[in-house]
């Protein structure tokens, strides 16, 4: 069941957004940064959401997964946001150090999305006039 | 059925239609992936809390619902005190055993009355430390126990007879620089934890004790 099963990752418009909602072993890790790479290089994507209701914790591995998938987004040009971490779960992060620099956090889903859509105003043909200079 | 399981239905009955308890307590049963049979720590607060979201509907009104649940509570604390076993072994074999221990250890704080914060810092710590474990010794166990007497806490013992930490010292400075992480785990452990105490060598395996106390919240 483990090897089959796959992060659905949900395109709207510019934006790809990933739901966590389960404990991420390196196997799912592995696979969430293939597929997400992949869906980047399909779609022409923008912005990629991360959502982090469902975690339990937030330890350095995840922490460093996240991280990297942030960085290798940046690489191919999209901007990650991350959402709705518990607010317990932040505080622990901020007092432990464990704060994944360099991506942006937003409240929840609405405030990513606004946040990615102030950043990427659309142009004549619907696509990021912003993207080359990310 | 254990003497918590009976308990708990004994005062579901009071609150529902009794043909509704047995299938409800199954229900709970299943889903906190308890043994009745064989209640370990950690499990009684897991029980009750899905007791608590499984009874909501059928409870007849709020108010019996708060009288439910503080039962519940009651019921735990009752348990609690009266558990002679304070500790439990989970072993690490594969990467979802660092799922059971953390679960376990939240459930744990949980029991013994830290706030949420704390909860979620422990079972962080956890997760580093049986991490460690499967990256870097494959196997070894990770023992909870809850300190129960003057200074309530609980007590987080990893070990194992991997290859050992020869260079502990850099690690514990933050002069260590890591390939295979961030580097931040044991720093992390020891920042969230009141008192840590590690001894590992080469070829010696590693064990690592911390502790955090109930009076000594942050
Ligand atoms: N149980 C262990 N057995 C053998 N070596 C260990 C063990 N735990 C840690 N180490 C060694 O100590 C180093 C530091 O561990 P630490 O958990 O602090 O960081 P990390 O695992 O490298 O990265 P991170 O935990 O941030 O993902 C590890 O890189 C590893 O070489
Ligand atoms: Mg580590």
């Amino acid at each position: 069941m483990l090897d089959v099963f796959k992060i659905p990752i949900i395109k709207l418009y510019d934006t790809l957004i990933v739901s966590i909602q389960m404990a991420l072993t390196d196997q799912l890790v592995r696979q969430l940064k293939q597929d997400i790479t992949m869906e980047i290089d399909r779609t022409d994507a923008t912005g990629l959401i991360i959502d982090l209701s469902g975690m339990d914790v937030m330890d350095s591995y995840i922490t460093k997964a996240i991280r990297d998938i942030g960085l290798v987004s940046r690489l191919m040009g999209v901007e990650t946001v991350l959402c709705s971490l518990d607010p317990m779960i932040a505080i622990t992060l901020v007092e432990m150090d464990l704060s994944p620099e360099g991506i942006t956090t937003a409240l929840n889903l609405e405030a990513a999305l606004d946040y990615l859509r102030s950043k990427h105003v659309p142009g004549p043909e619907g696509t990021s006039q912003n993207k080359a200079n990310v | 059925m254990s003497e918590i399981t009976a308990k708990a239905a004994t005062i579901l009955k009071q609150y529902m239609s009794p043909i509704l308890t047995d299938p409800i307590m199954e229900a709970a049963v299943l889903r906190s992936g308890v043994d009745p049979d064989n209640i370990r720590m950690g499990d009684g607060s897991r029980l009750v809390r899905v007791l608590k979201q499984s009874c909501k509907l059928f409870v007849r009104n709020s108010r019996d619902y708060a009288k439910c649940c503080k039962d519940l509570d009651v019921l735990l604390t009752e348990a609690m005190a009266g558990s002679s076993v304070d500790s439990t072994v989970v072993t690490i074999k594969e990467e979802r055993d660092i799922v059971v221990a953390r679960a376990t250890g939240r459930d744990m704080c949980e029991e013994i009355g830290f706030p949420i914060s704390v909860r979620i810092g422990v079972a962080t710590v956890i997760s580093e430390l049986a991490r460690n474990i499967h990256q870097y010794a494959k196997t070894g166990n990770i023992v909870l126990s809850l300190m129960k007497g003057e200074r309530g806490g609980i007590e987080v013992f990893a070990v194992d007879d991997g290859p050992g930490i020869p260079f502990i010292e850099e690690v514990l400075s933050g002069r260590y620089k890591s390939k295979t992480g961030l580097g931040q785990g044991l720093l992390v452990v020891k920042k969230m934890m009141d008192e840590f105490e590690v001894s590992s060598a080469l070829g010696e395996g590693t064990k690592i004790r911390v502790r955090k106390y109930l009076d000594a919240r942050r």
